[in-house]
């Protein structure tokens, strides 16, 4: 028994792309998805926001698919596309009625094949893009916590700045930069194509090959940056009084090791005995017992090198002390490191687990996506089957032991925001 | 179909589609329980989860006179304490299982939710049960709730697009229900008394004013048999038939302004009262807002994101309610463009409601909408809440199964005369919340000027410049 279990089928194409059959015919529906291992790490110090920006352009035509095209094909199709950009990977994704399987292959095979992209699409998708961190960053309450925080926890690997990057770095982008970010890492033996859905399966690879297989792979090797950033040694901190920001709220980010590691699925159930639901303690000792805080969350931000646990508590009140909030709130993680957790809220912890891997793959978009992840971050797509058995293999030792060796202070990044009123 | 294999390959023209699939809606069940509550019931075996949900006929548009939000907090409480369970113990038991359960309001329903591995139906079922039947809304407990709504409502008011709907709302209805506040205001929530949540819940709550949609890894008999264990013996109000009536459209123009502290965007909302959700007309009126503003595709949005980069994203819709609800164009951007922006918008719906749209425009959005359609049957959620929809708002049993049909036949005639009857762009409420100071004086092109605060108020008498 294993529940959420994905099933697939693997292969390689000779131009090194790797392919990824996951056929159900439940309904007639077909989600073609794209990944390249290329995310804001990837970046040139100077081109910060960059490989956004590229996933923006990669809409905006190809050899024989002119502007604005792209989207007008899908939708016509009846189906919808996006994509969106990690630290990591840039993932391309198109969900369409399955006579339209074809399509989807013919588009992104295009953008694969060659580079056609103008200047007038690049001002355009700055001008967006923009907007975008207007509107998602700027003018959001709390909208910089990630762009504060990615700052502070480090120093000098590329996680020190935010995807989305900043206005001065994206304006100075040229359409040479934008060739050479594609001739880098829009190669095929970069990528991983998954299909997922009602397809026949010797006619899919069929299609794949005739639309794939004849894309030359790049001739340069890819660099990746190596993690060498030092630990961290003291508590890095700031509070931010210049931002307008409705409440009282406390911030904090631990450095922990990257996804698929032992203490990772230990990190993630704590963030959940921490957070996840009423009972949970965070909301349990600081929203329902002592009232001071409106919110609170724990999650790790999973990344391919070390990421960041986040924790943080918004107070019910604005003229809430922030002091007094910040000393709840590391109380309660303190008595984790302290005490450790109860067999009661382990089981609970992983049986939210369970019905979250379930529920996350009940649409072939989720199935696709997490195939598509496993097979970049870790090379096998098959560690989708394998995340629930490694929960369950966590121990109320392991809990309390990376409570104790990641949750204190001197591992901490932290942000005090203060209404400025 | 095309031969793959043994034709050369053609780049330059997009492939041939294979042959329109055949989908019809699933099948689903339609049953009632021994107290006259009706249970649809949506079986999926593909994964071992369940979705239950209870609808009770008893949405924010019910909230009194002066007590906007009554209905939202009676659903926060709901989880908050039975004759058998504490506020802890409910969370600790669902939790346990790695479940959620969830209650909120929309306008017009009140919405109790459960979602667990299917080897807990008995838990679900068991905890669902105690509330709706055994609440006591405890007086502790309302005011921790209170505390979160005042949280939740000062965390709202920093966001500019919350603001812009709050006097987008009350511009277009004025002193109706839906200008008001489904989530309360600051003195509202205070007035709350424990009296006047259980008032609500004996009023509204029971199975005649309700119906349960469950979707998931269920066997339908076995469902039933528990079902009506733990529900069976639920008694309560009677239907209480809506008198409410339907809201006037708004003449003329209106222009709204709520100064943002620290804005960099203004987030704008351009329309008025919009359709009830059963108008005959929807269908149409459908495809005509995806061709307008309802797709990425759409007029306006590649209008102001693709051809002037003024913006992140632009959309338009109508939310369509048991009474005719908004129809609103919504966008953010940069506080320079506000302006130009409101123009563009507003040359759109003229455009729209001037000209008939073309045939390749109309065939696109039919082959999108008509394509779609499977995509949103994907998972049984999905499915459970189209049933819920057709329950709800009272539409043809047989809705779903004729909707391609009747996309299909739609034409430009069609699309011109809805846009006629239901869009009027010399009569628009056209609000902005931003940094006022910049955009006021090019805000005055459209009309009188309303200034609003934060709090949703007029601040002073109309400008005049």
């Amino acid at each position: 028994m294993n529940p959420g279990r994905i099933d697939f089928e693997e292969y390689r194409l000779p131009n090194g792309l790797r392919v990824i059959l996951h056929e159900d015919h439940k309904v007639p529906v077909v989600c073609v998805n794209i990944a390249y291992h290329a995310g804001s790490k990837n970046e040139d110090v100077k081109r910060r926001g960059f490989a956004h920006l590229f996933e923006h352009l990669l809409f905006e035509g190809s050899r024989h698919v002119p502007r604005g095209a792209f989207d007008q094909h899908i939708v016509h199709a009846g189906g919808h596309d996006n994509a969106y950009t990690t630290e990591d990977i840039t993932n391309y994704y198109e969900v369409l009625p399955s006579h339209q399987l074809e399509l989807a292959l013919w588009l992104e095979s295009d953008r694969l094949l060659e580079f056609a992209i103008a200047n007038e699409s690049l001002e355009t998708q700055k001008s967006v893009v923009k907007e975008e961190k207007r509107e998602r960053y700027d003018n959001t309450p709390y909208g910089s916590v990630s762009i504060r925080m990615n700052r502070m926890a480090y120093t000098n690997f590329p996680y020190w700045w935010a995807v989305i990057g900043d206005m001065e770095t994206i304006e100075a982008a040229t359409l040479a930069d934008v060739r050479e970010f594609y001739e880098t890492f829009y190669i095929p033996s970069n990528a991983v194509l998954v299909l997922a859905g009602d397809f026949e399966r010797n006619r899919a690879m069929a299609l794949i090959d005739r639309y794939f297989a004849n894309i030359p792979n790049g001739r340069t090797t890819i660099e990746r940056p190596i993690f060498n950033d030092p630990p961290l040694t003291a508590e890095r901190r700031e509070i931010i009084r210049e931002e307008p920001v409705p409440l009282p709220a406390v911030f904090y980010a631990y450095r922990v090791p990257p996804e698929g590691t032992d203490e990772h699925f230990a990190l993630d159930l704590l963030s959940d005995i921490l957070s996840s639901g009423e009972s949970a303690r965070l909301h349990r000792k600081l929203v329902y017992d002592l009232q001071i805080a409106s919110e609170t969350a724990a999650y790790v931000d999973s990344r391919e090198c070390p990421g960041l646990f986040y924790s943080y508590a918004v107070a019910s009140e604005v003229d809430c002390e922030s002091a007094a909030l910040e000393a709840a709130f590391e109380q309660v993680l303190n008595e984790v490191a302290a005490n450790g957790v109860t067999e009661i809220e382990l089981e609970k912890a992983k049986n939210k687990m369970e019905a979250r891997t379930v529920a996350t793959r009940v649409t072939l978009q989720g199935k696709a996506d997490q195939l598509a992840h496993s097979a970049l971050i870790f090379g096998d797509p098959g560690v989708v089957n394998e995340s629930l058995g490694r929960y369950q293999k966590v121990t109320l030792d392991d809990i309390q032991h990376v409570a104790l060796r990641y949750l204190t202070p001197k591992n901490r990044c932290t942000l005090v925001y203060e209404p400025n009123h | 179909m095309q031969d793959s294999k043994n034709t050369p390959l053609d780049r330059s023209r997009p492939p041939e589609p294979g042959p329109l699939p055949k989908i019809a809606f699933p099948p689903f069940e339609a049953r009632r329980l021994s107290n006259g509550l009706s249970v649809y019931i949506v079986e999926d075996h593909e994964q071992p989860i369940l979705s239950i949900a209870l609808y009770l006929r008893a949405g924010a548009v019910l909230d009194p006179h002066h007590t906007e939000g009554l209905a939202a907090t009676v659903a926060d409480m709901l989880t908050k304490g039975t004759k058998r369970r504490s506020a802890t113990q409910i969370a600790e038991e669902i939790d346990f299982v790695g479940g959620s359960l969830m209650a909120g309001t929309s306008w017009d329903a009140l919405t109790i939710g459960v979602n667990v591995l299917s080897k807990y139906t008995k838990t679900a079922l068991d905890i669902l049960g105690d509330v709706v039947q055994n609440s006591t809304y405890p007086a502790e407990e309302l005011e921790r709730v209170r505390l979160q709504r005042l949280a939740g409502l000062r965390q709202a008011k920093a966001d500019a697009g919350f603001l812009a709907d709050m006097v987008f709302a009350k511009l277009v209805f004025a002193n109706h229900p839906y200008g008001k506040q489904a989530m309360g205001t600051t003195e509202s929530i205070e007035r709350i008394q424990q009296q006047d949540v259980i008032s609500f819940a004996n009023d509204y709550f029971g199975p005649e004013n309700a119906f349960l949609v469950a979707a998931g890894d269920v066997r339908s008999e076995d469902f039933m048999r528990q079902l009506e264990d733990y529900l069976g013996s639920w008694r309560g109000a009677p239907r209480i038939e809506d008198t409410i009536a339907p809201a006037p459209v708004v003449a003329g123009r209106h222009v709204g302004l709520i100064d943002k502290e620290g804005a960099v965007q203004s987030a704008i909302r351009i329309g008025n009262v919009g359709i009830p959700r059963n108008t005959p007309d929807y269908i149409p009126l459908t495809a005509l807002n995806t061709l307008l503003g309802g797709y990425f595709n759409s007029r306006i949005n590649l209008n102001l994101r693709e051809v002037h980069g003024f913006t992140y994203g632009a959309r338009s819709g109508f939310d369509a309610r048991i009474l005719p609800g908004p129809f609103a164009v919504s966008t953010e951007v940069r506080t320079e463009v506000t302006v130009r922006s409101a123009e563009e918008i507003v040359s759109e719906l003229t455009r729209i409601t001037s000209d008939f749209v073309t045939e390749e425009e109309l065939r696109m959005v039919k082959n999108y909408m008509i394509g779609n359609f499977p995509l949103q049957l994907e998972t049984p959620q999905q499915i459970a809440s189209r049933i819920a929809m057709i329950v709800l708002y009272g539409l043809d049993r047989d809705y779903y199964d004729t909707y391609r049909d009747k996309l299909a036949t739609l034409t430009v005639e069609d699309l011109y005369r809805v846009s006629r009857e239901y869009l009027n762009p010399s009569d628009l409420v056209i609000v902005a919340s931003g940094n006022v100071q910049a955009i006021e004086a090019g805000m005055a092109e459209f009309g009188e000027i309303e200034i609003f605060d934060e709090e949703g108020e007029r601040m002073h008498a109309p400008v005049t410049l």
